[in-house]
């Protein structure tokens, strides 16, 4: 058995993967299990161009270069800058569900819980945080449309991965509603979800939410959501309402959920600047800024009156005084962040 | 914290919502009607899948990275058995990747949030899935004494007939009307041909001394009995319906037969072929008739006769061609050996005795073809093994398969002409199959379509499958370092493609 015996190295080749050109001076373990996965018979820079053993049952591509307007030679090019894959994923998402597990114990085992104020459980947890579960949700849902039609693993993996926070966010929340079930009486953990369907002053984010869920072409998707509606509501809601609204409010819970969902929030920024900086940058994509730019306008006007409808009721609410105003500055901030302004002044394709 | 996990996750499946500001596009139409309420396939929270997965990659990475890699496990295993993973990762993570659209698509498409709980999960498996059969490719790239193959695999593998005609099977996860999608991947591929995929195989493998491959694999498959249980739930929904059930017997037999074909093959050939044959063991049809036959035709699909869901039509065929489909299988993939990125010896005449006792009747078809094949495989005889094929095959336009199964003499082929092009179907299933939607079967170009009229060797060239001294073949037919096949070698020959059908007028004449 076995024959380790040696073989001739001018023979043997590399011992890597050496149809992948790396981004920088090595193959790295991100780009070596994700690179050139999807196999895509019509996608551009794919390594197979004989086209699809099988069409869908509408006649269109499996992967259809006609799912979305932006144009690249090459899609298999985008690089993540986090190099995520599913083993450091897991591992961080693992720790950051630990990290909840481990609060939620503290609170509920030393009676932290308990000393929360009913002005804060019925306006800051069910009038707020819980709601804002759905709004989790419902970005999970679109991206991973997108995640789905886009058109190379690089971009697929990393829509993957920011659909799975979305949801893992959700859930936290969730289950959040149901553990303070048993440190508070008469405690409706799900109130949250009628406030989402039902209050008033939340349907202007449901119907954006909802309007962002049904885009059709999926880099408009990610544009909407993780250029116009994130940096405006999401993480100005989980930096100053969940975050240090929280905290100020005595909530020890809270906080800890929401900054593992920041801490997702900025890793995603800088995987979604990159690749905004690649569909602006690379070769076939000209036209792309102005398209991108389009879309960045039409998003930002309508999450701006929704974000300040939100964030002035939240701060009346609360109340929490000069709220809406931090809000508008965070979401400069959470703007730049992801790289929204290298688009701003760029005429629209529209 | 402890809570009622049925309690949590009643809560996670409430965080869905029925739209009233925006109408949800139809991405990906079903003909199928599915509850909004059924049963929960199994109860899966985000936060406890993620314990899971990164505690299971401790262990499989942590092993590969550590004991298996000190002790140059992978050097230790049978050249035979090693050499064929080249071509079966790369084949497999194509399967995991379609897989992982497929769970999307299944997301999108069932309003029943019990369900998207489990394809979620399953999504998010997927992902796993491929990134670490990725992984453990490199990791054989890096440890096994012949790199070659496992470090182009993925850029040589788009004409190699072998594995077009895998993926071509896999395809129908993500080409189709989603249910039909979840039909050929949970409820066949998964739950019928996982366990000798990533079971069985383990266990072929670990028989051929490789210890590397069982580590990861039986940790996917710890993945793959939710899946099967993803499978039921759909299954069991779509029952649920009665207006399904005229479409549903039709859509699990054409699901059946779609992963029967390349499976088997690939399966067949593997388990018999590509293992240590100094090592006694059973032969694929006797795994079959375990895994596909009892446990899954008998117990899975005999569960489903109340609702009047009969087993496919098409496995008595099946069973009738699995002793024969991979030795037929085999014998060709030896001789396209110049097409492949993997090494493959000819059979030793000590496993002729093996072969005749499992498939009695062997040696009258294959003897004499693997007694030519150890001379043949000198390049100073001056001979390929394909010269004994003048022609290729026609190649199914459905499954892709050659029509020589399950043997040459008792194989069918089926041609009709359609827009233009000469089609070629190995059985009268796959006929009926691309008669329901030709067009969509119409995209690509196959094998011969493609090298028709070239010479071997300029194909050989065009697909990059030669080493980095610019001469020497990756694909030998033997596992020696000496005496190995150049291009020169082939180019002596001069061997011509030759695929009739190519011709764009109806073409008529008899390949038997």
């Amino acid at each position: 058995m076995g024959s380790s015996g040696q073989f001739p190295e001018e023979l043997s080749g590399k011992r890597d993967f050496d149809y992948i050109t790396p981004a920088g001076r090595r193959l790295t373990e991100y780009e070596a299990v994700t690179v050139y996965t999807q196999w895509g018979g019509h996608s551009a820079g794919s390594l197979q161009t004989m086209g699809d053993f099988l069409l869908r049952p509408d006649g269109r591509p499996v992967f259809d270069p006609a799912s979305t307007g932006i144009t690249v030679d090459d899609w298999y090019t985008y690089r993540d800058p986090n190099q995520m894959w599913q083993r450091p994923y897991y591992v961080s998402q693992s720790e950051a569900e630990k990290s909840i597990e481990r609060a939620t114990e503290l609170v509920v085992s030393t009676g932290a819980a308990k000393a929360l104020d009913q002005h804060w459980i019925e306006h800051g947890l069910v009038g707020t945080y819980f709601p804002f579960a759905h709004y989790e949700y419902g970005l999970f849902r679109a991206l991973n449309m997108a995640a789905r039609e886009s058109l190379s693993d690089s971009v697929n993996n990393v829509l993957v991965f920011i659909a799975a926070d979305k949801l893992r966010h959700a859930q936290a929340i969730s289950i959040m509603g149901l553990d303070l079930e048993s440190v508070y009486e008469n405690f409706d953990g799900t109130a949250g979800k009628r406030v989402w369907l039902e209050d008033a002053g939340w349907q202007p984010l449901r119907r954006l939410i909802e309007e962002a869920m049904t885009v059709v072409d999926w880099n408009e998707t990610i544009v909407a959501i993780m250029l116009a509606i994130e940096p405006m509501i999401g993480e100005p809601m989980r930096r100053l309402v969940f975050g240090t609204g929280a905290a100020q409010r005595r909530d020890l819970l809270v906080p800890v959920a929401a900054g593992t969902a920041t801490i997702d929030w900025q890793r995603n920024a800088k995987a979604i600047k990159a690749y905004i900086d690649f569909l602006c940058s690379a070769p076939g994509g000209e036209g792309n800024r102005e398209i991108l730019a389009g879309w960045l306008g039409t998003w930002q006007a309508k999450a701006r009156p929704v974000a300040e409808g939100l964030f002035d009721l939240i701060e009346g609410a609360l109340p929490e005084p000069g709220l809406a105003k931090q809000a508008a500055a965070v979401a400069d901030e959470e703007t730049a962040r992801v790289g929204a302004d290298a688009l701003a002044g760029v005429p629209s394709a529209a | 914290m402890a809570r009622s996990l049925i309690q949590a996750h009643e809560r996670v499946k409430s965080l869905d919502w029925d739209l009233d500001y925006a109408e949800r596009p139809v991405r990906y139409a079903t003909k199928y009607h599915i509850p909004s309420k059924t049963k929960d396939p199994f109860r899966q929270l985000l936060r406890d899948f993620l314990a899971m997965e990164a505690e299971k990659d401790d262990r499989a990475y942590g092993g590969l990275l550590d004991v298996l890699a000190r002790t140059d496990a992978v050097n230790k295993a049978d050249p035979a058995f090693t050499e064929i993973l080249k071509p079966l990762l790369p084949a497999l993570r194509d399967g995991e990747y379609a897989a992982m659209q497929c769970m999307m698509m299944m997301g999108e498409t069932v309003n029943n949030p019990e369900l998207c709980q489990g394809y979620l999960a399953q999504e998010l498996d997927e992902v796993r899935h491929v990134q670490s059969e990725a992984w453990l490719t490199r990791y054989y790239a890096k440890h096994y004494h012949d790199p070659s193959g496992f470090n182009v695999g993925a850029k040589v593998r788009e004409w190699n007939p072998f594995l077009m005609a895998v993926r071509a099977g896999l395809s129908t996860f993500t080409a189709n009307d989603p249910i039909v999608g979840c039909l050929n991947l949970q409820v066949v591929g998964e739950t019928a041909y996982t366990n000798p995929l990533f079971v069985a195989m383990t266990e072929v493998a670990a028989r051929s001394g490789d210890t590397v491959l069982p580590s990861l694999f039986l940790s996917i498959q710890s993945d793959e009995g939710r899946h099967m249980a993803n499978g039921y739930a759909t299954l069991s929904a779509v029952l649920q319906d009665d207006r399904n059930l005229e479409f549903l017997q039709d859509d699990l037999d054409e699901s059946m037969w779609r992963q029967h074909r390349p499976l088997d093959l690939l399966l067949g050939i593997v388990f018999d072929y590509f293992r240590d044959r100094s090592v006694n063991t059973k032969p694929y049809r006797e795994y079959w008739d375990d895994w596909i036959w009892h446990d899954y035709a008998g117990s899975y699909i005999g569960k489903l006769e109340k609702f009047g869901i009969k087993p496919p039509g098409c496995l008595p065929k099946a069973r009738a061609d699995v002793p024969w489909m991979g030795h037929t299988g085999a014998l060709f993939l030896y001789a396209l050996w110049p097409l492949n990125f993997w090494r493959q010896s000819p059979l030793p005449l000590e496993m002729f005795d093996w072969l005749e006792d499992a498939t009695p009747g062997w040696y009258r078809y294959f003897g004499p073809f693997w007694e030519d094949a150890i001379e043949s495989s000198d390049p100073a005889n001056g001979q390929l093994a394909m010269q004994a094929f003048p022609e290729i095959p026609p190649l199914c336009r459905v499954c892709l398969l050659p029509c020589v199964l399950p043997r040459i003499d008792i194989s069918e082929v089926f041609l009709e002409y359609y827009n233009g092009r000469n089609h070629a179907f190995c059985s009268k299933i796959c006929q009926n199959i691309f008669h329901k939607d030709p067009q969509n079967y119409c995209d690509y170009v196959n094998f011969g379509e493609k090298f028709n009229g070239w010479d071997l060797a300029d194909v050989v060239e065009e697909m990059g499958l030669i080493r980095p001294d610019g001469k020497t073949l990756i694909g030998q037919p033997h596992l020696n370092t000496e005496k190995m096949w150049t291009i020169d070698d082939l180019r002596r020959i001069g061997w011509e493609i030759k695929y009739p059908l190519a011709s764009s007028e109806p073409y008529k004449f008899n390949y038997s």
